[in-house]
C-alpha cells in the first residue's frame, strides 16, 4: 500500500537537492533553445489573423456564386 | 370516379451495368426551368473520379431509406408543394466488370458464397447515395481514397476515414472513406455539410450519435440567428457552426490563420490524429466565405533547415496538398497550400483548389480558420504541444550534435490504451515496458510528440491532454529504437526538467 502513495515524479520536482554540472548544462541548453524559438512561438501564438471579419462572415458560397 | 387509397409497399430492383463514360446520363434533366448550370459540377467530377479508380460496374439499388435524406425529407421536404418521396436509390461501385447474370449468380449460388463475398469486396470502391431532388441528387456518398502514392512520388494520407458497413444483396461489404454530399440549399449550405463530414469520425470514436445535416443545421441557428432563416439555408458563421459541434456533443476548436508554417504543421498533426478540421475559406475576389472539410494530405520531403540558429526541421514544412471535401465539387478534391501575399502585404495561407484534369476549377482562396470539432477530453490544442515540441527538438539539437539539422518532430492525440498497446513494438526493455503499462496514470487521449531522424524514431514525450495552459502536461518520455544509449543518461535530465518521468 504504501508504494501506492509514493508520489511518481519526485525527482522531477525536486529541486533541493545539489545539482550536477551534468544537469546544469542540460537546463542551460532547454533556456537556451527556450530563447532561440521563442520569436517562433510569438508570431504563431499572437500573430495577426488573416481577416478581422472572419467570425461575422456567412459561409454559405456554392458553385454558382464562383461562376458569376 | 373512384379516390385513391393505395399504400402499397413499393418493389426493390436491382441494376447491372457497365460503368458509362458519362456518369451525367443516367441522371435525367430536371423538368421546368434549371436556374443553375445542368449537370451539376459535383456529378462531373464524380464521373471523372470514378474513372480515375478504374471503376468498371454500377450496381443500383432501386429503393433505399436513407438516415441523412429522411431527416431532410422529415425538416424540409415533407411541407413542400412538391411531393418529394422520402426514398433515395443507391448506386454501388465496382472495379470489376461484371453483368446481370454474375450478379444473380453471385447472390445465388450458395457453394461460392465465401468467394463471391470476397470478389465483390476487393473490386468495391463504394456508394453514392441518389435523392429525389432534381437539382441536387448527390446524397450520403462514401468512396474509397486515392492510392498511397501520386504519379510524381508524392506521399497521400488520409487519417480521418474509417471503416462503413454496406449491405447489399445480403452480402456485408465495406468501404473505407469519409462521407461527402452536396448542399441541397434546403437544409444545408457548405458550411453544414463540411460540419456533417468533420463530425462523422469523431463522433463515432466518441461512441456519439452522428447528427444528419438537418440536425446539423437546426443546432446551429437554434440559438444565434443573425440574419436570414434556417430552412431553406442561408450559410452559417463561424458562430453557429461552432454551435453545431457543440450539438453533436463535441467541442468546437477554433484556430485562426496566422502563418503558413503553423497552418501546414497543424494541418498535418489534427489530420494524422484521425481528426478532420473545416477549413473557412475566402475566394481572393472577396464575396462570401466557403467551408470545406479537409481529408486527407499530400506530402512531399520536409524542407532542409536554413535558419542557421535553428537545429531542427519543421514537418509541416512537408504539406504540399490537402485533400479536401469540397460540396462545390467533390470528394477528396486536391487544394494546393502555399503562401500568399494579400493587398496588405500580409502573407496568408493561400489554397488553390484544382480540377484534377482541367483549369476551370481553379480558385485561389486564402485560409481564413480551421474548425476542429474535438473530443471533450482533448484540451491540450497541437498548438501547445508544437511549442514543446520545438522547444525540445532545438534542445536535443544542441545537446547530441548528431541530430542538428535532422531532427523533426510530429504531434498527435492517440487514446492512451492504444499507445500502450503499441508499447510492445517500441523497443522498450522489460522494465520499461511494465512501467509504462502499469505504473504511470494517462488521460484518456495523450498528446504525443514524436522527436525522430530520418533513420527512425527518437523518443516520445506523451502529455497529459486534459490539462490547462497554466500548468506543464508533459507526463512520460518514452525512448525508442533509434535514440543512442551513450545519451539516454542526458535525456533523463531532460525529462526531469520537463517534469515527466522517462521509459527506456
Amino acid at each position: 500500500m504504501s508504494n501506492e502513495t509514493k508520489p511518481q515524479t519526485v525527482e522531477a520536482t525536486d529541486t533541493s537537492s545539489a545539482v550536477s554540472s551534468e544537469e546544469q548544462h542540460v537546463r542551460r541548453v532547454l533556456e537556451s533553445a527556450r530563447q532561440t524559438v521563442k520569436p517562433v512561438v510569438k508570431r504563431e501564438m499572437e500573430g495577426e489573423a488573416v481577416s478581422e471579419d472572419a467570425v461575422n462572415l456567412r459561409f454559405k458560397k456554392t458553385l454558382n456564386d464562383s461562376e458569376c | 370516379m373512384t379516390l385513391s387509397a393505395s399504400a402499397q409497399y413499393p418493389p426493390q430492383n436491382f441494376y447491372v451495368e457497365p460503368f458509362p463514360e458519362n456518369l451525367v446520363r443516367i441522371f435525367p434533366l430536371p423538368p421546368g426551368f434549371v436556374e443553375y448550370t445542368w449537370p451539376p459540377i459535383q456529378l462531373v467530377y464524380l464521373g471523372f473520379y470514378l474513372t480515375k479508380l478504374g471503376c468498371k460496374t454500377i450496381v443500383t439499388e432501386s429503393h433505399y431509406i436513407d438516415r441523412d435524406y429522411i431527416h431532410e425529407h422529415s425538416a424540409f421536404y415533407s411541407r413542400s408543394l412538391r411531393g418529394y418521396p422520402n426514398y433515395c436509390q443507391r448506386i454501388h461501385f465496382f472495379n470489376a466488370p461484371f453483368g446481370e447474370q454474375e450478379w444473380r449468380a453471385f447472390v445465388t449460388d450458395v457453394d461460392h458464397r465465401v468467394q463471391s463475398a470476397k470478389s465483390l469486396q476487393d473490386s468495391y470502391l463504394g456508394f453514392i447515395v441518389v435523392r429525389p431532388l432534381p437539382g441536387s441528387p448527390i446524397g450520403r456518398s462514401v468512396l474509397v481514397t486515392y492510392g498511397n502514392k501520386t504519379d510524381s512520388g508524392l506521399t497521400r494520407s488520409f487519417g480521418p476515414v474509417r471503416d462503413y458497413p454496406v449491405h447489399l444483396g445480403g452480402f456485408d461489404l465495406t468501404v473505407r472513406g469519409l462521407p461527402f454530399q452536396q448542399q441541397d440549399q434546403g437544409v444545408s449550405a457548405c458550411a453544414t455539410i463540411a460540419l456533417w463530414s468533420a463530425i462523422h469520425n469523431t463522433a463515432a470514436k466518441e461512441n456519439l450519435y452522428v447528427p444528419t445535416p438537418a440536425q446539423i443545421t437546426q443546432a446551429a441557428s437554434r440559438y444565434v440567428l443573425s440574419s436570414g432563416r434556417s430552412f431553406p439555408s442561408e450559410g452559417l458563421n463561424l458562430s453557429q457552426m461552432c454551435e453545431g459541434v457543440r450539438g453533436a456533443g463535441l467541442e468546437p476548436l477554433v484556430i485562426h490563420s496566422v502563418s503558413v508554417e503553423s497552418d501546414r504543421f497543424q494541418l498535418l498533426s489534427y489530420l494524422n490524429s484521425g481528426l478532420a478540421p473545416v477549413l473557412g475559406i475566402r475566394s481572393i475576389d472577396g464575396g462570401d466565405g466557403h467551408a470545406v472539410c479537409a481529408v486527407g494530405l499530400k506530402l512531399g520531403n520536409i524542407a532542409p533547415q536554413t535558419d542557421p540558429d535553428f537545429h531542427y526541421l519543421d514537418a509541416g514544412s512537408a504539406v504540399r496538398a490537402v485533400y479536401i471535401h469540397d460540396d462545390r465539387l467533390g470528394p477528396y478534391a486536391s487544394a494546393e497550400i502555399g503562401p500568399w501575399t494579400l493587398g496588405n502585404g500580409h502573407i496568408a495561407t493561400g489554397l488553390l483548389i484544382r480540377w484534377p484534369d482541367k483549369d476551370i476549377m481553379n480558385e485561389q482562396s486564402v485560409l481564413l480558420w480551421m474548425l476542429v470539432p474535438m473530443p471533450a477530453k482533448a484540451r491540450v490544442p497541437i498548438s501547445r504541444m508544437r511549442i514543446l515540441g520545438l522547444n525540445l527538438a532545438q534542445a536535443a539539437g544542441e545537446l547530441f550534435p548528431e541530430f542538428s539539422k535532422r531532427i523533426t518532430f510530429d504531434c498527435s492525440y492517440r487514446f492512451a490504451s492504444q499507445y500502450r498497446r503499441s508499447a510492445t513494438q517500441l523497443g522498450l526493455s522489460a522494465a520499461g515496458l511494465y512501467g509504462l503499462n502499469c505504473e504511470i496514470v494517462l488521460s484518456r487521449y495523450v498528446g504525443v510528440i514524436e522527436l525522430s531522424i530520418p533513420e527512425g524514431p527518437l523518443f516520445d514525450v506523451l502529455l497529459d491532454a486534459t490539462e490547462t495552459r497554466a500548468n506543464p502536461s508533459a507526463v512520460a518520455f518514452v525512448v525508442r529504437t533509434e535514440f543512442p544509449k551513450k545519451y539516454v543518461a542526458q535525456l533523463g535530465l531532460v525529462a526531469k526538467n520537463t517534469g515527466a518521468r522517462m521509459f527506456i
